[in-house]
């Protein structure tokens, strides 16, 4: 493939992940209020909520500094480099990158070679880019100097001592994967590489833990929406403090960051799947968005039957995560799939 | 806090060559080099940032009057220079943060011991694996202490009124700041060129293998993963850019309001509280707190600490440790003892 198509894939898998962003937090919603018996807002309401915020000027604290408007723009800014970094998955069949797969042949370390191809698979960059969004968001919370604002930036600083490991646990499972691929294939391989699917099997413990990181990373809408109804230890957690914080387009582009992360999560899920949706250039793309929206409804649906976790607890799943992480990466290591 | 983060950076540091020396046991030049230039970049991005946020701190005190984190607070509106020229850069870099040299080191690291798997047999890729799990808290945990540092002098509302009355750096002391903050700036932007500049030391450790650079930024032999921060940085910058136009065309003219922040339902400070009630802002130690607990809780940091390292330090200097800072020194130990390990395997499997 040539590196320029390479390049306008991504370009448009991430313009696409940017528009479905407010979507998939609407669908979100619209599940988890059917299934608690009630009518629920239509999952377009935000775009609209988008569109009005970004229409409203923010009011800030006296002592505001002007981190408060650079913030939100490098954290959307971030997540959005992220969605361009991540492998098209809403659009396989037409010849992309994988995470799993061999790397692009056009990747050598000549310095006159062409353009390189998109990089895919640099789950360590990714990472990073979405720890860069969550330490402006934190800086943001500590802005007005409120107790729960400061609450909600410490307790998010806090998370990835554990959720990092576990991230880069799982980018050594996917590494030792496409090395495999790549040795035993070749750069001509399908996207599937050779290796077997019981090969992989190990990766669906990663899977897990990647649903660990992202179920306490993107929680879902507190009960009856911020602000109403919370209760006391939610106060101190990142959404509720954004709401109560944040206002005029700076909440909404809070509010878009938060959906943004989410459909960041749930595509990184769907690129860790052990195998990989059928279908050519044509078919492709409608099973890669037909497999998403369904990720998307089964996300809102687990978590609206689960109890949220307490604040507190949230350690417990970081923990939790890294042991899942490291048993797969053992069970791939040990299982001598890259020697 | 300076010191601290020094340790935590040269246990990566330590870890990062004693990666390099095993790769290069296993006759993995490429790899070697990668973590080499990461312990190169990390070296050198953290001691420009731990002498930034020295000649901050020292700024601090003699402008603010202390620098204890509980006597200041909101500094970023009357040290704008300081604060946002100085002690944001250097912060962001020791936090591990995208487009800072600490991250281009962190990079560089991370991707050498993700690449770990290719040194076949057991006992090496699991020891890569643990290693990235503590370079992967390592970072966390300093990202948690640089936002909690920055959080509790710089933003919220000033705690004594000697930090409202604080002024900004001019002059002289404000260039000497400003120096050690230009050449961390231009290294996070192309580390590929420091890398370049720096390859006598790179052959040292990894022998004829290739600088693992692209242009101005780094890159992987094999496996297709490449850090390009000119590149980031432009595109940050274009999207920040665009979003920024579309506010602009969308809301109406005028900037954002000021409006009291809600105070979580706290009673209004009274008159002799002229930067309200002290209690209703989160304090240096709460702000560390979640992080404690998550490392195994107050009580455990105490036991912590009434124990070996402040047995040690006593020995050592005869001052008691405060007990905050048992966390990373715990963590540097452990990221020194790898680093060994690692420096050990490497002996053994070269010989």
């Amino acid at each position: 493939m040539a590196p320029w198509s390479g390049l306008l894939l991504q370009i448009l898998h991430a313009a696409l992940l940017l528009a479905a962003a407010p979507l998939v937090a609407g669908l979100t919603h619209w599940v988890r209020a059917r299934l608690e018996g009630r009518r629920g807002a239509s999952p377009l309401q935000p775009y609209r909520d988008l569109a009005r915020g970004l229409r409203r000027l923010p009011v800030l604290a006296p002592g505001a500094s002007p981190l408060a408007a650079a913030a939100p723009l490098v954290a959307v800014g971030a997540l959005a480099l992220a969605a361009g970094l991540l492998p098209p998955v809403l659009l396989p069949g037409l010849g992309g990158p994988t995470l799993l797969g061999p790397a692009p042949a056009a990747l050598s370390l000549d310095p006159v070679a062409p353009a390189p191809a998109p990089v895919s698979g640099d789950l360590v960059l990714i990472a990073a880019l979405l720890g860069l969004s969550r330490f402006a968001l934190a800086l943001a919370l500590a802005d007005a100097g409120t107790a729960a604002g400061g609450l909600g930036a410490s307790r998010l600083a806090a998370q990835p001592a554990l959720f990092e490991p576990a991230l880069l646990l799982v980018a050594l499972c996917a590494a030792a994967l496409a090395g495999a691929a790549a040795a035993s294939g070749g750069a001509d391989a399908g996207p599937d590489g050779a290796v077997a699917l019981g090969a992989r099997a190990p990766l669906l413990l990663a899977l897990a833990a990647v649903l660990l990181v992202a179920a306490s990373e993107t929680p879902g809408p507190p009960v009856g929406g911020v602000g109403g109804g919370a209760m006391l230890h939610d106060l101190g957690t990142a959404p509720e403090a954004a709401g109560m914080d944040f206002s005029g387009w700076h909440l909404a582009l809070w509010d878009y960051a938060r959906a943004l992360r989410r459909t960041l999560f749930l595509a990184l899920l769907l690129a860790l799947l052990p195998w990989s949706p059928p279908g050519g250039a044509v078919l492709g793309p409608l099973f890669g968005m037909a497999g998403f929206g369904l990720a998307c409804v089964a996300a809102a649906a687990v978590e609206g039957g689960l109890v949220a976790p307490h604040p507190e607890r949230v350690p417990a799943l970081g923990v939790g995560a890294v042991a899942l992480a490291a048993v797969a990466a053992a069970l791939l290591l040990l299982g001598g799939v890259a020697a | 806090m300076a010191r601290f983060a020094g340790a935590a950076v040269a246990g990566l540091c330590a870890m990062a060559l004693g990666a390099a020396l095993v790769f290069r046991g296993a006759d993995l030049g490429a790899l070697a080099a990668l973590a080499v230039g990461g312990g190169l970049l990390l070296a050198a991005g953290g001691g420009l940032a731990v002498a930034a946020l020295a000649l901050v701190a020292a700024l601090l005190a003699r402008s603010a009057g202390s620098a204890r984190l509980d006597r200041l607070g909101g500094l970023a509106r009357f040290m704008p220079i300081a604060a946002m020229a100085a002690a944001l850069p250097a912060v962001m870099t020791l936090a591990m943060l995208p487009l800072f040299p600490g991250f281009a080191g962190s990079w560089a690291l991370m991707q050498a011991l993700v690449s770990g798997w290719r040194l076949g047999g057991a006992a090496l890729p699991l020891f890569c694996a643990g290693g990235l799990v503590l370079a992967g808290a390592a970072s966390a945990v300093l990202a948690a202490a640089m936002l909690r540092f920055f959080a509790a002098a710089f933003l919220g509302r000033p705690r004594t009124p000697r930090a409202a009355g604080a002024r900004d750096a001019a002059g002289l002391s404000c260039w000497a700041l400003l120096l050690p903050v230009a050449p961390l700036v231009l290294l996070g932007l192309a580390p590929g060129l420091a890398l370049a500049w720096g390859r006598a030391a790179l052959a040292v450790v990894a022998g004829r293998a290739p600088v693992p650079t692209r242009g101005a930024g780094l890159a992987l032999a094999e496996g297709g993963a490449a850090y390009a921060p000119l590149l980031l940085a432009a595109l940050l910058a274009l999207f920040g850019l665009a979003v920024a136009a579309l506010v602009l065309r969308l809301a109406p003219p005028g900037g954002a309001g000021r409006g009291p922040a809600w105070e979580g339902g706290f009673l209004a400070p009274p008159p002799h509280l002229p930067f309200g009630e002290p209690l209703t802002q989160p304090s240096a130690a709460g702000l560390a707190e979640p992080l404690l607990g998550l490392l195994g809780g107050p009580a455990a940091a105490r036991r912590a600490s009434s124990s070996l390292v402040r047995r040690l330090r006593a020995t050592v200097t005869g001052a008691p440790l405060p007990s905050r800072t048992t966390a990373g020194a715990a963590l540097g130990g452990a990221l020194f003892l790898l680093a060994a390990a690692l420096a050990a395997l490497a002996v053994a499997g070269g010989g």
